[in-house]
């Protein structure tokens, strides 16, 4: 019976990870694997194992850890299942669950071992170190949002995509050879150029052009195509920076724009650094304020709005000559 | 058997008495002492001996020397010049404080009280 | 008079060895104390396997360590005071932790300073006494630089995660440091002992995998932060070593030794099981800041709708400025437009108030001022349908749907002579069906259904952008109108 209960324990430890795993990698099956291990977990082995290990006791004097044990950690345990699985309930159960462990476990953990002199202080700074890792994990996990907010992105492409075409389809009835037309479009040749790249690297079949209903991997790879820079070259980053400063340019130097819109391309297309309030130490670079991520999805969502704002411009100056 | 709460405070009087009737004691020979002394009544475990021990022997109240018997090393432990002062104060305490006890668990001590006033 | 041959004694001698006891000349005496035992059980009869598996009862490792630990502890007064520390600061800091989290969890005011606290109190108090008593319990070769290794290492590492959740400076920079000192000294030191430590070659192969999976799972932590290629590879690998192959090895012998469910074991699984499951949440999560995308482009379509809200309204005076019968002919439909455009603003700004409203659980101002700047909505990242899709669709999504496609009726009558003019408008205002992951979505739940409050708002902010660009496009074609 002990051994099962064993070999309970450590199977369904290493279900949980192999879920995890596959969890991680978006793969199929995840969700399966994880509810059969906590299930196991909470509800056959935890009460189990605990009730083994009370028996084997010499004096039963720690009753209360061992139901309080219980009840804290298959919360807590299924509360985690909820969040991961994205079932309804969840924030319930982290509510509740988080504290548990301080203001329950805790407390009876201390208040049943404290007489008891014996025990090693290996344990206690086991368990104290095992709640410190839980407080350290739910804090960050405070400072993070769900991986679900990526797909409201989806949304945004779509959006800005939508109208750099519309204004890209307006800027094509204007056969001058302007210089604003130009920049135009060597910038958004350059974006083109920028978010086949992207896409590339994050195995999306090009066979069409962009469209980000259509993108694979959407929040799972990070884009690292803009800190990658060889030696002696200039990253891409900073090549999109300089080209984008220069259609700024070309449009506040131009005689024929009209003054507003001077003034919407200056707000619109300031690459420059700034300064962080109250922070002197660390400036504000123009990429890490519209790039504070690198999902896929994100930055093909910049992209498109800059080439967005790039044609509107172009448009709004083309139509007023 | 005694309460090992009772025992606590007595422990270290009682080693430092044993310790100068013998001239030498060592570990084990102490619990097996106290054992029969006390006809079983007070049991000194090895846990407790240890530590008053070397804390004796850190304050400098007893020395110890080594020998090699039955193939193991045997710590044998006996008082030092300050110690057997040190021994006696102790005692005395607690001879003190034995007695201070008896007074006041006599049976009709309210009675005596009563009348004394 | 029994008296145990050599044999026995060795015996005995490397079971007390097994405790580690290294405190001046206790382990001779606890080896003779037990000798002594043993010969007494054996004068009444006993061989002595039969005597010392009784003693042994008494006198498991853990006892002598025991007497070991309150022999420092009566002595020295330093390791006296530093254990109470340890006591003490260890509670007091945890509990402060605890409730930190719990208030950082709800964004409750105070909490940095409580986990500033909770964490100065662990790093400068409880850890350093807690690795002080150690080193006086475990007295071997190359201890110090191991205690030293790791007392530098966790500290650093321990005020880089504090300063990594305070948003501070530097945070990488102790993160960094901290991480190589204890994978790349305190790690290897650490295993170097372990390995000198275990005789057989079963524990020596438990050490060498558990010590190598968890520098393995350490790295690739360390990648993730600084966003190395190949953090996942590595992760994979470390907590399959760790936890399919370390855990099941280290716990078997000690089950093996025992015989019973030791809480200890229920506790390590547990802590397993926290580990895995805390360790996929943050993987599924992404940093709160990307949210910024959001109010950047909700920035963005503020600037452009003010810009055009300026150049539709020299557009409108223009059209009546003019004479000519164009103005007579156009003129109440420039004003339906002019009408429809500014009843459709007024609807997004609604619905984006009551959004917030919703959201925040606050009154018509205070949202109002919450959307002057999205990130101080408090419910930014919550979802809430009941608003924008309702029931049976009958929300404010398809209430606006409604408004646009009347709005684009009207425009379209007015540009009715301009094909590409009334294409642009269809596909600005565009709300047909969309076709996302093999599945087909109306307009409604394509924008809004399951998007949070910050997403809902951005995409209201760019249909306000749209209508202003349609609407002006529109009016700038009529005023170029020719009799």
């Amino acid at each position: 019976m002990k051994k099962t209960i064993f070999i309970l324990g450590i199977v369904s430890v290493n279900i949980m990870l192999f879920g995890a795993l596959l969890k991680v990698l978006h793969l199929k099956g995840a969700a399966i694997l994880l509810m059969i291990s906590i299930l196991l977990f909470c509800f056959v082995f935890l009460p189990l194992a605990l009730i083994s290990s009370y028996k084997s006791q010499n004096e039963k004097i720690y009753k209360w850890l061992y139901i309080v044990t219980f009840i804290v950690f298959s919360f807590d345990i299924t509360g985690a299942l909820f969040k991961i699985l994205h079932w309804p309930g969840a924030w319930v159960f982290l509510a509740i669950g988080v504290p548990l462990p301080f203001v329950l476990f805790l407390p009876v953990y201390l208040y049943q071992t404290h007489k008891n002199k014996d025990k090693s202080v290996l344990n206690s700074l086991g368990i104290m170190f095992g709640l410190t890792f839980l407080a350290i994990f739910s804090t960050l996990l405070a400072l993070n949002v769900s991986a679900t907010v990526i797909d409201s992105f989806v949304v945004n492409s779509v959006n800005n995509e939508n109208s750099a075409k519309v204004y890209q389809e307006i800027s094509k009835k204007y056969t001058d050879n302007d210089i604003v037309k130009q920049k135009a479009d060597e910038l958004c040749a350059f974006i083109d150029e920028l978010k086949k790249e992207v896409l590339i690297s994050t195995d999306n079949i090009l066979s069409t052009n962009y469209n980000p209903l259509n993108t694979v991997n959407r929040g799972g790879t990070d884009i690292t195509i803009f800190s990658t820079k060889k030696e002696g070259e200039q990253s891409k980053i900073d090549i999109l920076k300089r080209m984008i400063s220069q259609y700024a340019e070309v449009i506040s130097k131009s005689e024929k724009a009209k003054l507003e819109l001077k003034q919407l391309s200056n707000t619109l297309f300031d690459v420059s650094n700034k300064e962080i309030p109250n922070n002197k130490e660390e400036i504000s670079k123009w990429e890490n304020r519209e790039f504070p991520s690198v999902n896929l999805v994100i930055v093909l969502d910049v992209l498109s709005k800059v080439q967005s704002n790039v044609r509107f411009v172009e448009v709004e100056y083309l139509s007023s000559l | 058997m005694v309460q090992n709460s009772l025992i606590k405070g007595t422990l270290n009087p009682i080693i430092l008495r044993l310790l100068s009737e013998r001239k030498r004691l060592y570990g084990y020979e102490i619990t097996q002492l106290v054992k029969e002394i006390s006809d079983g009544k007070i049991e000194l475990t090895f846990g407790a001996l240890y530590p008053i021990l070397h804390k004796l022997e850190v304050d400098g109240v007893v020395k110890t020397e080594s020998e090699v018997i039955n193939n193991r090393n045997r710590i044998y432990y006996s008082l030092t010049e300050t110690g057997k002062n040190t021994a006696k104060e102790r005692v005395a305490e607690l001879e003190d404080f034995v007695n201070t006890l008896r007074v006041l668990l006599k049976p009709n001590f309210g009675l005596e009280y009563a009348i004394a006033k | 008079m029994q008296s145990l041959n050599n044999k026995q004694i060795e015996l005995i001698i490397s079971d007390v060895e097994e405790a580690r006891i290294t405190f001046s000349h206790l382990a001779d005496e606890l080896i003779d104390h037990i000798c002594c035992e043993v010969e007494n059980e054996m004068n009444f009869g006993k061989n002595f396997d039969e005597a010392y598996d009784i003693i042994k009862q008494q006198t498991g490792s853990r006892v002598l360590q025991k007497i070991q630990e309150n022999t420092h502890y009566l002595i020295d007064i330093n390791y006296r005071r530093m254990k109470m520390t340890m006591k003490i600061t260890g509670n007091i800091s945890l509990a402060i932790l605890g409730m930190a989290t719990v208030m950082k969890l709800f964004h409750w005011p105070f909490s940095n300073i409580l986990l500033m606290l909770g964490f100065a109190v662990l790093c400068l108090i409880f850890f350093p006494s807690a690795i002080y008593a150690n080193y006086k319990e475990v007295k071997i070769k190359s201890s110090k630089i191991l205690h030293l290794s790791v007392l530098i290492g966790g500290i650093l590492f321990m005020v880089g995660v504090l300063f990594k959740v305070l948003h501070l400076f530097g945070a990488a920079f102790f993160l960094f440091s901290g991480w190589m000192i204890l994978l790349f000294i305190f790690l290897p030191i650490l295993l170097y002992v372990k390995l000198n430590e275990s005789t057989s070659m079963r524990d020596k192969s438990i050490v060498m995998v558990g010590i190598i999976g968890l520098i393995i799972f350490e790295l690739s932590t360390m990648f993730k932060v600084f966003h190395y290629k190949g953090a996942a590879m590595l992760m994979i690998v470390g907590s399959i070593l760790l936890v399919t192959i370390f855990l099941p090895m280290f716990t078997y012998s000690k089950f093996k030794e025992i015989g019973k469910i030791t809480g200890q074991y229920i506790y390590l699984l547990i802590t397993a099981m926290f580990f895995i499951l805390l360790s996929i949440l943050l993987a599924l999560n992404v940093s709160i800041s990307v949210l910024d995308v959001f109010s950047n482009e909700e920035i963005n379509s503020v600037k452009i709708t003010s810009y055009l809200d300026q150049k539709n309204n020299k557009l409108y005076e223009d059209f009546r400025s003019k004479t000519d019968s164009v103005k007579v002919k156009y003129e109440h439909q420039v004003f339906a437009i002019q009408n429809r455009a500014e009843m459709a603003s007024k609807l997004l700004d609604s619905i984006e108030i009551v959004l917030v409203m919703k959201s925040d659980n606050v009154d018509e101002s205070t949202a109002k001022n919450h959307l002057k700047d999205i990130n101080t909505i408090a419910g930014k990242v919550t979802t809430d349908n009941s608003i924008m899709i309702g029931e049976r669709n009958n929300g404010l999504a398809n209430l606006l749907k409604q408004k646009l496609s009347r709005f684009k009726e009207d425009l379209r009558t007015a540009t009715a002579s301009n094909q590409e003019l009334s294409n642009n408008i269809e596909n600005l205002i565009n709300t047909s069906d969309v076709f996302l992951d093999n599945e087909n979505q109306t307009w409604e739940q394509f924008m809004f259904q399951d998007k949070p409050t910050i997403c809902s708002i951005t995409v209201l902010k760019d249909i306000e952008k749209r209508v202003k660009m349609v609407e002006s496009q529109t009016i700038q074609y009529i005023n170029t109108l020719k009799k």
